[in-house]
């Protein structure tokens, strides 16, 4: 009996020693993730707002991209998390994308069901940037950041994604690449598209 | 132009990053509390590693039950003699039937003559003495 007391305590122990750097690892992971969600959430939610022109739509498709990184991909290691997490996030916007214009389409042949849903475009006051005390600054910067939101949501969908990955957030572009799920010599392309259609757009606003 | 040519951060990136940035600074109070409530609903569905752990440490476990089980088994059956313990607490006429050598042995495999040991017992008293 002695030595069945002897092997179970044994086994107690090695269980436990071997269970504390596992719950260690598993809090640490769980903080990193927290880390990198807390770090990149404002800017995707910008970044979908820019696409979707709607607030309620830009915070649903951040939280799905979120929960996805989180239950299927928070075991990758976190200088993956990244590309992957703006992957998602544009497959969601272009999923929402998709099931507006079919939405819209159904709703040109019933015009009065349009009428009654009473989907308003964003009002331009509540989309407003709050950009400081002075008032003055707070309009004018508002007012440019309007025009850039407005040419960003008036380019193509891969050039927006480009240059808001690589000139917003920051991804280089090998990892700009890894998001979009194309070649480096594409989001070169892309990005260089954007800059110029945006110069093109918003030359008044930057003199 | 070819794409791989152009300025890595020209004025007008810049200042396009600026205005940026700065719309994240400014977002409003209630908006930035939705994001964090959304982060901490995707935090919660991160799956946890006990599952993993269990499917590593049940070999383990099986184990330490199967060493058990044979410990049970392979362990001495039989009568242990009375420890000095058990005598200190036994009273008097106790202490003799235990340490009594002759003394019947009811919890061993002899129980099976126990049915004749009360036929003699009750023989004895109705007629006197066994052996009469």
């Amino acid at each position: 009996m002695l030595g069945f007391a002897t092997l179970a305590s044994q086994s107690t122990e090695l269980l436990s020693a071997e269970k504390a750097p596992l719950r260690d690892k598993t809090v640490e992971g769980a903080r990193t993730l927290e880390t990198f969600l807390a770090g990149v959430e404002r800017k995707a939610f910008r970044m979908a707002q820019i696409a979707l022109r709607h607030e309620a739509d830009a915070l649903d498709v951040v939280q799905d991209a979120m929960m996805q990184l989180s239950s299927r991909y928070a075991s990758r290691p976190p200088d993956e998390w990244r590309p992957l997490f703006y992957r998602i996030l544009e497959n969601r916007i272009r999923d929402l994308q998709r099931r507006r214009s079919v939405r819209n389409r159904i709703m040109a042949f019933t015009p009065w069901r349009a009428e009654e849903d009473g989907d308003d475009p964003p009002d331009p006051i509540a989309q407003a940037v709050d950009s400081g005390p002075d008032p003055t600054a707070q309009l004018q910067t508002a007012e440019v950041m309007q025009a850039l939101e407005q040419a960003l949501a008036e380019l193509p969908g891969r050039q927006r994604q480009a240059f808001l990955l690589r000139n917003f957030e920051g991804l280089d572009v090998a990892e700009t690449a890894a998001a979009m799920g194309c070649s480096q010599g594409s989001v070169k392309t892309h990005y260089f598209r954007a800059v110029q259609a945006l110069r093109a757009k918003l030359g008044e606003h930057w003199t | 132009m070819n794409p791989d040519l152009q300025p890595p951060d020209s004025e007008f990136e810049r200042r396009t990053r600026e205005l940026l940035e700065q719309s994240v600074e400014y977002l409003p109070g209630a908006l930035r509390s939705r994001l964090t409530q959304a982060r901490y609903a995707a935090l919660a569905q991160q799956p946890t590693r006990l599952p993993q752990l269990a499917r590593r440490w049940a070999p383990a476990g099986a184990a330490v039950a199967a060493a058990a089980a044979l410990l049970v088994v392979m362990l001495p059956h039989g009568v242990a003699p009375p420890t000095a313990a058990v005598l200190a607490n036994s009273p008097i006429e106790d202490i003799e039937m235990l340490t009594d050598r002759d003394a019947v042995p009811l919890n061993s495999a002899s129980d099976e003559d126990y049915d004749f040991y009360e036929w003699a017992v009750d023989e004895a008293g109705t007629k006197g003495s066994v052996g009469t």
